[in-house]
């Protein structure tokens, strides 16, 4: 599923492994979503909206799957 | 958690890690002189050693999976479903080799050395395919 995360991620200037330990998961596991191979779990895409205060469907598009 | 503590868990991690696949390595090497006492004592020793030394790695490995987030757990469930399905495929092919009668019978070792071997391959290849960018 094609995403955001890294531009989100880059505008606050954060690292993959700040990223993944803000929201509680390994640097590998945001690597994985940013490649947009690995789809998150529904509570870690929440956690991932709430941090960056956008709706799931504003980082996540289900239409480029 | 921390990002510090997180670092410190991995390096934990790490170290035993490292510390259990240098037990997997030196165990069947005790094994193997165990073996060559040729003693009963010294066979059963043999065979609790040399299977005992794969016991810490393998619970590394499962504190390692139990431990890990989402993403790892996946990638060591998609590893470990390729793995067995090489490994599977290994065998069938060994068996046919066999049948036909190109080869007498197959070593154990080699078995499950290969089946090591292609589970570790299983895990370089997933973690790859996780990192390219699609």
């Amino acid at each position: 599923m094609k995403n955001r995360l890294r531009d989100l991620r880059a505008a606050r200037g954060w690292s993959q492994a700040e990223l993944g330990a803000r929201v509680g998961v390994s640097r590998q596991a945001i690597i994985a979503i940013e490649t947009g191979r690995f789809d998150p779990s529904l509570p870690l895409a929440f956690k991932l909206a709430q941090l960056f205060g956008l709706a799931i469907e504003d980082i996540f598009d289900s239409s480029g799957n | 958690m921390d990002i510090n503590e997180q670092f410190r868990r991995n390096v934990r991690a790490f170290y035993a890690w490292v510390g259990s696949t240098l037990l997997l390595g030196i165990g069947p090497i005790v094994a193997h002189r165990l073996l060559e006492r040729e003693t009963t004592a010294g066979r059963l020793l043999a065979v609790i050693v040399g299977a005992g030394s794969m016991v810490p790695w393998m619970w590394v490995l499962i504190s390692v999976i139990r431990r890990g987030d989402e993403f790892v757990r996946r990638l060591h469930l998609v590893s470990i479903a390729i793995a067995g399905a090489a490994s599977l495929f290994l065998l069938v092919v060994l068996d046919w080799i066999q049948q036909a009668r190109f080869i007498r019978s197959v070593d154990l070792t080699f078995l499950w050395s290969g089946c090591l071997l292609l589970w570790f391959l299983a895990l370089i290849g997933t973690k790859r395919y996780y990192e390219r960018e699609r």
